[in-house]
C-alpha cells in the first residue's frame, strides 16, 4: 500500500460514530470491530475518499504529531483493516 | 457522577450500539430486498429514531425492527421476508392475509440471528376508524437513508403523532420514560416542526386525548416547548390533572413491573377489570386465538388438521410467561393491584370510554401533574 493510494469501505461493512469512537460490524462474518478516536478519524477521512497521504496531512494538523509517526500509524491500521476485510483498495 | 455508574453507562451505551449497529444491517438486507420486489416501506420507531433523531445509535435502544407497508403488498412482503429466513419454512400468506382486517402487524423472527421484525399494515387496531391517519402518513413520508440503505420515514410530524399515540393509546402509559425522552429529542432534532400541522391531525383522529396527554407531559416533565396554542387546540390544558399524575406514576413505574408484565398491558386491565363476563372474554380472546392468528404464531398452515392441538400449546405458552405475573397481581399483592387498576383507568380515559363509576374512576384526587 503506497501514501498516494485510496481505500473504500466495502458493501458489507457498516459503521458508525459512537461519540469519539467508532464500531463498525462486517454484515457477511458478525464480526464487529471497534476503533479508538484517533483510529475514527483516520477511518472517517479514509470514508471520504481521502489518499492515504492528504489523511496523513490532515491528522497531523490536527493532532500535533509527527509526520512519521502517523504514516507507521495509518500504514498499519490500513494494513490491519484490509486484512480483516474492512478496507478494500478503491 | 460516581466512577462506576458511569462506567456502567459506557457498557450499555457500547452494548446499545453493536445491537443497533446489527440492526440496521438487518434492516439494509429488507429495506434492499423489499425494495427490488417494488415494496415500499415505512422504517418505524426506533430504526427512525436511533439515526435520524437522536443522531447517535449508542444512545436509542431497540427492541426489534418495526416497518409499515402497504395493506395489499403484505402477503407479497411476508413471501419476500421468508426468502431471508425471517418466519417459518411453510407458506403463511393465507393465513397473513386472513388477518388484515383484525389485527395490525404481524411479528417474524430470524431462524438463526434473533432479530424481531414487526410488519405493520395499520398504525393500531382501529379498523374501520372513520378517520385513519393512515392515507397522510403515506403521503406525507419522506425519503432518507437509514443504515445505509435508501427508505421512507414518517415526516417529523407523524413521527411524533406516532410517538404519542404508541405511548398513550397502545400502551397506556405502561412504558418506559424512554417515550417521553423520544418525544424531546424529535422536538429539539427538529426546529422547523410544523406545529400547526401537528394540532390539526392530532384533533383529526382517533389519538386525540392520547396525543394531548403525552404532549402535555413531556412539556410538563422534560420541559418540550410545545406551543401553548397547540396544547390548546388539542385539549392539553384541560386534561384531568389527576389522571395525567396517575400516566406519569405509571410511567415511573413500568420499569419496576415484573418482567412478564411489562410486556403484557392486556394482563393488567384483564386483572382489574371488576366485571367477570368482561374479564372471562378478554381472556379467552388472548388464549384461543383465531385460526390464522394461531397458524402464524405457530407457523402452521391455516388449514393444517394439526392446527387445534395449538391452542393446548397457546395455553401452556402462555402460563410459562405470565403465570408469575398473573400470580403476584391476583396473589394480593397491593403495589402490583394498583398499578393494574391505574393501567384500567388510563386506558379508559384515553379512550374515552366511561369509567365504571361515571367519573374518571379514580378513588381519590391527585395533585397536578407538573
Amino acid at each position: 500500500m503506497k501514501l498516494t493510494d485510496r481505500v473504500r469501505i466495502p458493501q458489507e461493512v457498516l459503521a458508525r460514530q459512537v461519540g469519539e469512537e467508532t464500531v463498525m460490524l462486517d454484515l457477511a462474518k458478525g464480526a464487529y470491530f471497534g476503533l479508538d478516536p484517533v483510529g475514527a478519524r483516520m477511518w472517517q477521512l479514509l470514508a471520504e475518499g481521502k489518499t492515504l497521504v492528504e489523511v496523513c496531512d490532515a491528522i497531523v494538523e490536527e493532532y500535533d504529531v509527527s509526520r512519521d509517526a502517523v504514516e507507521q500509524d495509518l500504514l498499519g491500521l490500513v494494513a490491519d483493516l484490509m486484512s480483516q476485510g474492512l478496507l478494500v483498495p478503491a | 457522577m460516581p466512577v462506576t455508574l458511569a462506567s456502567q453507562l459506557d457498557e450499555e451505551r457500547r452494548a446499545t450500539a453493536l445491537l443497533n449497529l446489527r440492526n440496521y444491517g438487518e434492516f439494509r438486507r429488507i429495506a434492499r430486498a423489499l425494495g427490488g420486489a417494488g415494496i415500499p416501506l415505512i422504517a418505524l420507531k426506533g430504526l427512525h429514531l436511533a439515526e435520524l433523531v437522536y443522531g447517535d445509535i449508542s444512545l436509542r435502544p431497540m427492541s426489534d425492527l418495526d416497518i409499515l407497508v402497504p395493506r395489499d403488498r403484505v402477503e407479497r412482503c411476508i413471501a419476500v421476508l421468508r426468502g431471508l429466513e425471517y418466519g417459518y419454512d411453510e407458506e403463511l400468506g393465507a393465513a397473513a392475509a386472513a388477518m388484515l382486517d383484525t389485527k395490525c402487524n404481524l411479528g417474524l423472527e430470524h431462524a438463526t440471528l434473533g432479530v424481531w421484525l414487526e410488519v405493520h399494515w395499520m398504525l393500531d387496531e382501529r379498523h374501520g376508524e372513520p378517520t385513519d391517519p393512515l392515507p397522510d402518513v403515506w403521503k406525507s413520508a419522506v425519503a432518507a437513508r437509514l443504515g445505509d440503505a435508501e427508505t421512507l420515514v414518517m415526516s417529523p410530524e407523524f413521527l411524533l403523532l406516532h410517538v404519542c399515540a404508541h405511548l398513550a393509546c397502545n400502551h397506556s402509559f405502561s412504558f418506559s420514560l424512554r417515550a417521553l425522552c423520544d418525544i424531546a429529542e424529535i422536538v429539539r432534532a427538529t426546529p422547523t416542526l410544523d406545529w400547526a400541522a401537528i394540532a390539526e391531525h392530532g384533533t383529526r383522529h382517533y389519538w386525540k386525548r392520547g396525543i394531548s396527554a403525552a404532549l402535555r407531559l413531556a412539556h410538563d416533565y422534560l420541559g418540550v416547548p410545545v406551543p401553548a396554542s397547540v396544547l390548546a387546540e388539542l385539549g392539553g390544558d384541560a386534561l384531568d390533572p389527576g389522571m395525567l399524575a396517575d400516566a406519569m406514576t405509571q410511567l415511573l413505574g413500568a420499569t419496576s413491573l415484573p418482567e412478564g408484565l411489562v410486556t403484557a398491558p392486556n394482563l393488567l386491565a384483564v386483572s382489574a377489570e371488576k366485571n367477570l363476563r368482561k374479564k372471562a372474554a378478554l381472556l379467552w380472546s388472548r388464549a384461543f386465538l383465531p385460526r390464522a392468528e394461531l397458524a402464524l404464531l405457530y407457523g402452521v398452515p391455516v388449514d393444517s388438521p394439526r392446527l387445534p392441538l395449538y391452542h393446548a400449546v397457546r395455553l401452556r405458552d402462555l402460563l410459562r410467561r405470565y403465570a408469575a405475573g398473573a400470580w403476584a397481581l391476583n396473589a394480593g399483592d397491593p403495589a402490583l393491584a394498583e398499578v393494574a387498576a391505574r393501567h384500567l383507568r388510563l386506558q379508559r380515559w384515553i379512550s374515552g370510554a366511561p369509567a365504571p363509576d361515571g367519573g374518571t374512576g379514580r378513588s381519590t384526587p391527585a395533585p397536578a401533574g407538573s
